[in-house]
Order: C-alpha cells, then sequence, then structure tokens
C-alpha cells in the first residue's frame, strides 16, 4: 500500500467522522415518501390532462419556431444511460448508417476504427474470466476474438484502420499503482494475440490518447494504451511505441504539462497543466508544434449561460495531413509553462476574462443561480441564433452563493468542479464538459459556446464523440452537432 | 407500509444512520450532501422496505453509491473554491508538510469525479475488496483496479506534491 493510499485513507476517515445524524431523519423519511404517495394519488388525473395538452402544443405549428440547423461536425458515438433506478447502465451505440442508437450491454465503450464501423469491447465469460470480442456497429453483431485468464488492465481498443486490437493486462499486484505491465496485441488479419511487455514507468504515466474527432488525439489520463492515427503505434502518456513496445518519439509538450489531444495535422496539442500558479490548480493550453505554450483556454466557468445553439463554433475542414510527433529528446525541458508569453485567456488586454483567474483577486458580484443568469451577447458572430458567452462577456463567476455545505465564499473565484476535454470541433474548437453540458471552446478566440446535440447523454463526460464525416447522410442529419 | 413497518424503519435508521451517513459524508465531502444523499436513499429504502430482505443497510449502502454517480447527483449544482497555489513548498520533514499534504488530499479528492470518489471510499475507507466494491458498483474488478489507478493519478495530477507522498511518507509518520 502506498502512502498516498495511506493519506486518502486518513483524509476520508476524517471527512466520514465529521458530521452528526440529523435529528428526526427516520421520521422526516417517512413523512416524505408517504406525502409522495399521496401526491401520486390525487394528482393522477391532472397529469393525463397535463399530458394531452403538452402533446396538443408541440404537435402546433407555430412561428418563431427553433430555426434548421445542418449537419454539425460530430456526433455523439456513444452513451450511457442513467442508472438512476439502480440497474444495469447499458451503453447506447451509433449505427452509422441508420442514425439510431442500439442498446449494448458492455463494461466500456472506446472509440471505433476510423469508419466507424466496428468496435472493440470487453465480454464477461465463464468463470468470471475475460474475452475481447469485436462489435460491428451496423449489424449490431459481436464476435468474441479472445478469452483472456484474468481481469484486463485497461479497455480494448481497435486501431483506426481496424487491423489491430491492443488491451492492457492486468497486473496480479496488489498495489493498486503497478496497473499493468503487459499489453496484449491481436492482429485481426490472422495469427494468436501477441504478449508485449513495456516499461512499467510508461505504464505508470499512461496517457490514453484516442481518435476521436476529426482523425486527431485524444487523451483521458490515467487510462491505456491507445493507438497512433498510423495503427502502426501506440501512445502512452507522451511517449509513442512501435508494435515492439519500444519508445520511438515524444509528443512535444512542456515539463509538467499531459497532452490531451494532439492535432493531427500537427499544428499543436492541447495540453492540461495542474498546480499553475494564477491559473487555478488545472488548465488547459494550446500547445505549438515546438512544444511551446500559445494560449491558455478560459476557464469554464459554473456562469456560463445556456444556449442551445447546435454547431455554434465555426469549424474548420477535417485535418487531412499525417499527425507530427517529434522524434528525438523530449523538448519538453526546455519550454517553460509559467512564463508563456500569451496573456492569460485571452489576447485582449483590456478582457476583463484576461485576469480573471481561478486565483485572481477580483471583487465579487452576486450570482445566486449561475444555470439561470443570462449574459448579453456581444458576440461577433454571423449566426443571429448564438448567444454565446464569450470571453469578453462577464463570463468569470464570483458568486456569493452559499455553498452546498452552506458557508459564504470568502471571494476566490468559483468555478465549476469538473471539466473534461471531449473532442476537437474541427481544428480550431474544441468540445468539452462541465459534467452536464456540452461546451465548444473557440481555440483562437477562447469564446464559449453551448451546443447540444440531438441525442443529449445524461453523463457528458463519459460520452464517446466521433467526427460525423463518416456518418451516412441520414444518420448525419439525425445526430450530428 | 404500515405504522409497524414505519417503526422498524425509524428503529433501523436511529441504529445505523450513523454509520451510513458516515459513509455518505466520504462520498460527498460535505455535509449538506451527505445528508441529501442519505435521505434520498433512505426514501428510496422505505419505499420498498417490505420488499427488502434482512439486510436493509446493504440496500442503503448500495443506493449511495449508485446514486452518488448518477446523474441526478451532478445536475445539483456542486462547487468548490478554486484557491492560488504557493509557489514555495514546505520541507517534507516538517509538520506543516504534513497539513499541506492533508490539505492537498482534501482538496483534490473534492475535485475527483464521483466515480472515482466512489471507489477509494470503497477500497479504501470501507476496506472492501476489489470483488466486494466491484459487486456494490455493478462492475467487474478491472473496473475497480482501473478506476483506483486512474484516481491516484488525477490525485497526483490535482496535487503535483502528492507525487513525492511515497518517497517520504515513510519518513514523516
Amino acid at each position: 500500500m502506498t502512502g498516498l493510499c495511506e493519506l486518502v485513507r486518513e483524509e476520508l476517515a476524517d471527512q466520514a467522522a465529521s458530521g452528526t445524524l440529523p435529528v428526526g431523519l427516520g421520521d422526516r423519511v417517512v413523512g416524505v415518501v408517504r406525502r409522495r404517495r399521496h401526491r401520486r394519488q390525487t394528482v393522477g388525473a391532472a397529469v393525463v390532462t397535463l399530458a394531452a395538452v403538452a402533446a396538443a402544443t408541440v404537435l402546433t405549428p407555430r412561428g418563431g419556431a427553433v430555426p434548421a440547423t445542418g449537419p454539425g461536425p460530430n456526433a455523439v458515438f456513444a452513451y450511457r444511460e442513467s442508472d438512476a433506478a439502480g440497474g444495469p447502465v447499458p451503453w447506447r451505440v451509433l449505427n452509422p448508417v441508420t442514425g439510431d442508437y442500439r442498446a449494448l450491454d458492455v463494461e466500456t465503450v472506446t472509440p471505433p476504427t476510423a469508419d466507424l464501423r466496428r468496435m472493440a469491447v470487453e465480454l464477461p465469460t465463464s468463470n468470471g474470466r475475460r474475452g475481447i470480442g469485436i462489435y460491428d456497429t451496423v449489424s449490431g453483431l459481436t464476435t468474441a476474438l479472445l478469452d483472456l485468464p484474468g481481469p484486463l488492465g485497461t479497455p480494448p481498443r481497435i486501431s483506426p484502420d481496424g487491423r489491430y486490437v491492443v488491451a492492457g493486462v492486468a497486473s496480479t499486484s496488489p498495489d493498486p499503482t503497478d496497473w499493468f505491465r503487459t499489453l496484449m496485441l491481436i492482429d485481426l488479419s490472422g495469427g494468436p494475440g501477441e504478449l508485449i511487455d513495456i516499461d512499467p514507468e510508461l505504464a505508470a504515466a499512461a496517457t490514453t490518447l484516442s481518435f476521436r474527432g476529426n482523425g486527431v488525439i485524444l487523451a483521458v489520463h490515467g487510462e491505456g494504451p491507445i493507438w497512433h492515427p498510423d495503427g502502426r503505434h501506440l501512445v502512452l502518456g507522451k511517449a509513442i511505441l512501435d508494435l515492439r513496445g519500444q519508445r520511438v518519439a515524444t509528443v512535444p509538450i512542456p515539463e509538467h504539462m499531459m497532452v490531451t489531444a494532439l492535432r493531427s495535422d500537427g499544428a499543436g496539442t492541447l495540453a492540461l497543466g495542474w498546480g499553475v500558479q494564477q491559473r487555478g490548480l488545472s488548465t488547459y493550453a494550446l500547445v505549438d508544434a515546438r512544444g511551446d505554450i500559445t494560449r491558455w483556454l478560459p476557464e469554464l466557468s459554473c456562469a456560463v449561460g445556456e444556449t442551445d445553439v447546435p454547431s455554434a463554433v465555426p469549424v474548420s475542414p477535417p485535418p487531412t495531413a499525417d499527425p507530427s510527433v517529434s522524434a528525438g529528446p523530449d523538448p519538453s525541458d526546455a519550454a517553460d509553462p509559467y512564463h508563456s508569453a500569451d496573456p492569460p485567456y485571452s489576447a485582449d488586454p483590456s478582457d476583463p476574462s484576461a485576469s480573471a483567474g481561478p486565483g485572481s483577486d477580483a471583487s465579487a458580484t452576486s450570482d445566486p443561480d449561475p444555470s439561470a443568469s443570462s449574459h448579453p451577447d456581444t458576440s461577433t458572430s454571423s449566426d443571429p441564433s448564438a448567444s454565446p458567452v464569450s470571453s469578453g462577456t462577464p463570463e468569470p463567476d464570483y458568486s456569493t452563493s452559499p455553498d452546498p455545505d452552506g458557508s459564504e465564499s470568502p471571494g476566490p473565484r468559483l468555478a465549476c468542479w469538473y471539466r473534461q476535454f471531449l473532442s476537437w470541433r474541427g481544428t480550431d474548437a474544441v468540445l468539452m464538459t462541465d459534467g452536464e453540458r456540452f461546451i465548444a471552446v473557440d481555440t483562437r478566440t477562447g469564446d464559449l459556446r453551448m451546443v447540444r446535440p440531438a441525442v443529449m447523454p445524461p453523463t457528458p463526460e463519459s460520452a464517446v464523440i466521433v467526427s460525423a464525416e463518416h456518418l451516412s447522410d441520414q444518420a448525419r442529419q439525425l445526430v450530428s452537432f | 407500509v404500515g405504522a409497524t413497518s414505519d417503526e422498524e424503519f425509524r428503529e433501523f435508521v436511529n441504529a445505523r444512520g450513523r454509520a451510513l451517513l458516515r459513509v455518505a459524508l466520504a462520498l460527498t465531502g460535505n455535509h449538506h450532501a451527505a445528508e441529501d444523499l442519505l435521505q434520498h436513499a433512505l426514501e428510496r429504502t422505505f419505499a420498498r422496505w417490505s420488499r427488502i430482505g434482512s439486510d436493509p443497510e446493504a440496500y442503503v449502502r448500495t443506493a449511495m453509491y449508485h446514486t452518488q454517480v448518477s446523474l441526478w447527483r451532478r445536475r445539483r449544482r456542486v462547487r468548490e473554491v478554486s484557491v492560488e497555489r504557493t509557489p514555495d513548498r514546505a520541507d517534507t520533514r516538517d509538520d506543516m508538510y504534513v497539513t499541506d499534504q492533508r490539505m492537498a488530499v482534501r482538496e483534490a479528492l473534492g475535485r475527483l469525479g464521483p466515480r472515482q470518489r466512489a471507489v477509494l471510499v470503497a477500497r479504501f475507507l470501507e476496506d472492501l475488496s476489489e470483488e466486494q466494491t466491484a459487486e456494490l458498483l455493478g462492475c467487474t474488478t478491472g473496473t475497480v483496479r482501473s478506476q483506483t489507478h486512474r484516481a491516484l493519478n488525477r490525485l497526483r495530477q490535482l496535487a503535483p506534491e502528492l507525487r513525492a507522498v511515497d518517497l517520504t511518507r515513510e519518513g514523516i509518520s
């Protein structure tokens, strides 16, 4: 057991011991349940009536309807249904031809092949063993490939061209930080699975790079090996490995940053920095092909307005060039992520958000309900339907509303508790989520805009987002955003 | 659900509520959210009281874990205060260093996703095995292992000072 595990155990135990049971909790629960039952019985008829009225309203054409929107560059390839009922949580996986979503009862869903036709899945087998299979997204059929002697250490991932499947084989060590040391590589053109030993340090620092969006590499920290777009290399952390497990290249990003998404045109990388003074604990930055930071992305504030604007961010055509990585020594040592020449968040010094980092000392304003807050539209976008929340709007949220524990915030900026990169959106924008919403960030201007897929995943952070490029016309019309 | 069931349920809450609140506090990290979580799980439990077997505590505990990592909890406005990091780090031999570490762990735990935090609570607070955790969360042992790894990695990302913990912990304890 590591020291970090002990620290976590002590801290959780402290937090667990810090509360007292509310007086009369049992009575309160009994009362709530009984009142709820009573309401259900008495309002049943009213609900039926209201439903009929609502249906009639929806079916009646009205003026001022939501403007029609064309297909966007992204699509939700897979999402997990809500487990509010407490039962199993099936995935819904897109059929790229019909645009329908089909239920798939697997543990994890991973990015598909570039043509969206196949995906590697982990299958339960007899006696608690696990297997690897291939799911055909059009037919809905799953074909078992391999029966494994034990659990997988990482989800299986199919290469973009569909030639190989790779997965980490779980370590048998009791140390939870000793995750995997061996990869299982399966050549789908024939032959048995091959075990590849890798450097344990690389596995420990593993950062998943996947291939969602327009052929770009994305990353989810702390996951396993993923495929380079060429289908002949694997990526672990900053390291590029060949199929023998040997390190052959390094993604150029500054020290203390982690690769989040590598643009396939080689023009740069989206990286995550942490512990960056004046910029919060973890902040995304754009890094150019030389490994220098060119822009910090704005913090996602809880005050980002709800703006249902499909495809609000203009996008560039998908890149076609080969992904570029630097071969040779890691250039990160030469760059200093703390002293970028780029001003914080915005190139405009007058931009109020430019000095509004999480650690900034700005004065507080009242915003009791971020979800209901409205922001003036200061965008110069040509899209009349867009109501963007740009870096020029009062994006930072210095709310003085009570925290969940009832205490007043003393002044520092309140940030959303959860942010995650999801996908590139063309070459100049990225999709992120705060755990509830999809937020498009224009990497050229820092503007934030809400976007809403036709199918809204209950848990955006677990959705798999892909480029809509390879969808059929029918599917693109139905699901792209 | 009759009067007898009401009384049984109240007795159950009085007897086991404290232990259940302990889990809720660890899962959420703050009092109000923990009370909300526990009450919600108890409501679900009481609504099915007559159909729940001999171990209602296990039902409540499972309901809390599942609820915590499911959608509707996330729809609450959960916020945290982002604080500026001090550039200087305490000497690893100081008591202050230990305090800093604990504060860093607390802050980083607050920023973990609910699923990863739930795995840490099950494994490190409740001392459940990987198999028991998998059963509790409705996933595989492989997922528990990988989620644990990811959660610890995430903690190290959120609090870089924790990356040195494994090397120094023995010397300060």
